[in-house]
């Protein structure tokens, strides 16, 4: 058995749930012999309950997707203290404090 | 409850879990796939002996949710056989084996409902036990299959709603006889449940290759447990009335007792088929066969 990435009637599911703003966010797969089909059986699986405002599918061969070798470069952003609002703030709250001594 | 979320925290089966493109071994693969082609087939024979009543539903409103519930259910049955079938295993395979009687189906799909006043209280229980069970099941290491559950949980829970309603109006609006049916199906039904939950935890169950895995998460009699503290308040509270016979609770510790499961004629029943197996099963068959071309176009498959 191997896992079907090259399944060519395999579509990776996207949907926007709770109104205009919210993230487009990935649920699932379909299997459909075109992307019109595979829109549709999207919609019967997947806007069941709350109301759906963007409903995607995409082809999963044209997904680019990251590896298990990337996810040390994806979780640096944590990493960079330089980057977070904390980081200026606590430099200022220092100099205050210098200032007052 | 706290005391157990730190347990999974620090249960090293859940320790490390898989997307479907992450290296895994056979065993792995060949167990998960397992697992979700089980539940797919579930979900698709289990809606039909809802679907049997569809034509006879006595009330509109009721009706629209029982449509609802069983294109729910269908659905279910497709994520779940999107997750088997990326593993390996296609839903014409989980379909064709349950045809050609190669594969086991749970205990309490076996039964049909006789009345209607019957499905209420059996759709409440067996409603609630498969929401102990996939709240179990969604914490375990195959992700695609864990976000398969939670989309499945939300519907579910309208399921339950719905049961709880249909009962609920029997109990309050219904004559003294067909409260009687509620009683008699939830006397029926309660200990068909508890052996949906699985035989009791041996000290092997440890072993279990879904168990090693961390695909299945609790023990059954954990599961068990969890759900007659959940339902037995609920029936009662609807006027239904739980011998002690059936199920009673132990004040000091909080362990329920229940009636003794006859195993050896549940696992006769899952090997030899109840009532209603090999309807079911022509059922399936009947439908691979209307549907075949149709499939093979959908599919792109067709020569």
């Amino acid at each position: 058995m191997h896992a079907a990435d090259d399944d060519p009637n395999a579509y990776e599911v996207f949907v926007q749930i709770g109104g205009s703003g919210k993230p487009v966010q990935y649920v699932g797969s379909v299997r459909g012999a075109d992307p019109v089909l595979a829109w549709h059986a999207a919609k019967e699986v997947f806007t069941r309950r709350e109301d759906c405002t963007q409903l995607w599918v995409v082809p999963r061969a044209a997904v680019v997707r990251s590896d298990a070798e990337d996810e040390l470069v994806l979780a640096k952003g944590s990493a960079r203290r330089y980057r977070l609002p904390s980081y200026p703030s606590s430099r200022r709250r220092m100099r205050s404090r210098s200032e007052v001594a | 409850m706290t005391e157990q979320v730190e347990d999974r925290a620090q249960d090293p089966r859940l320790a490390v879990r898989y997307e479907r493109w992450d290296e895994m071994s056979d065993e792995y693969r060949t167990a998960a796939a397992k697992v979700a082609s089980f539940q797919a087939l579930a979900e698709l024979v289990g809606v039909l002996p809802f679907n049997e009543w569809m034509d006879r539903v006595p009330d509109y409103a009721r009706k629209q949710m029982l449509v609802a519930k069983i294109q729910d259910e269908v659905g279910h049955g497709h994520v779940t056989a999107r997750v088997a079938e990326d593993l390996g295993v296609t839903r014409e395979e989980i379909l064709e084996d349950f045809a050609a009687g190669k594969t086991k189906l749970l205990n309490i799909f076996h039964y049909g409902f006789a009345t209607w006043e019957e499905i209420g209280p059996a759709a409440l229980l067996m409603n609630s036990a498969a929401i102990v069970q996939f709240q179990s099941l969604d914490q375990g290491t195959y992700l695609p299959y864990t976000r398969a559950l939670k989309k499945i949980e939300k519907e579910e829970g309208f399921h339950y709603h719905h049961a709880l309603d249909l009962t609920h109006q029997i109990m309050q609006e219904g004559e003294a006889e067909q409260r009687a049916i509620v009683q008699d199906a939830f006397d029926t039904w309660f200990p068909r449940l508890l052996a949906y939950f699985g035989p009791p935890d041996s000290d092997r169950y440890h072993d279990n290759v879904g168990y090693k895995f961390g695909l299945k998460v609790d023990s059954n009699d954990d599961l068990r447990q969890r759900w007659i503290a959940k339902i037995v308040p609920v029936f009662r509270e609807l006027g239904v009335h739980v011998s002690d016979d059936l199920a009673s609770c132990d004040e000091e510790s909080g362990e329920w007792s229940y009636v003794a499961v006859d195993w050896a004629a549940s696992k006769k029943l899952i090997a030899e088929g109840g009532p209603k197996y090999q309807e079911w099963v022509d059922t399936v068959r009947g439908s691979l066969e209307r549907n075949e071309r149709y499939r093979k176009a959908a599919l792109a498959l067709a020569a």
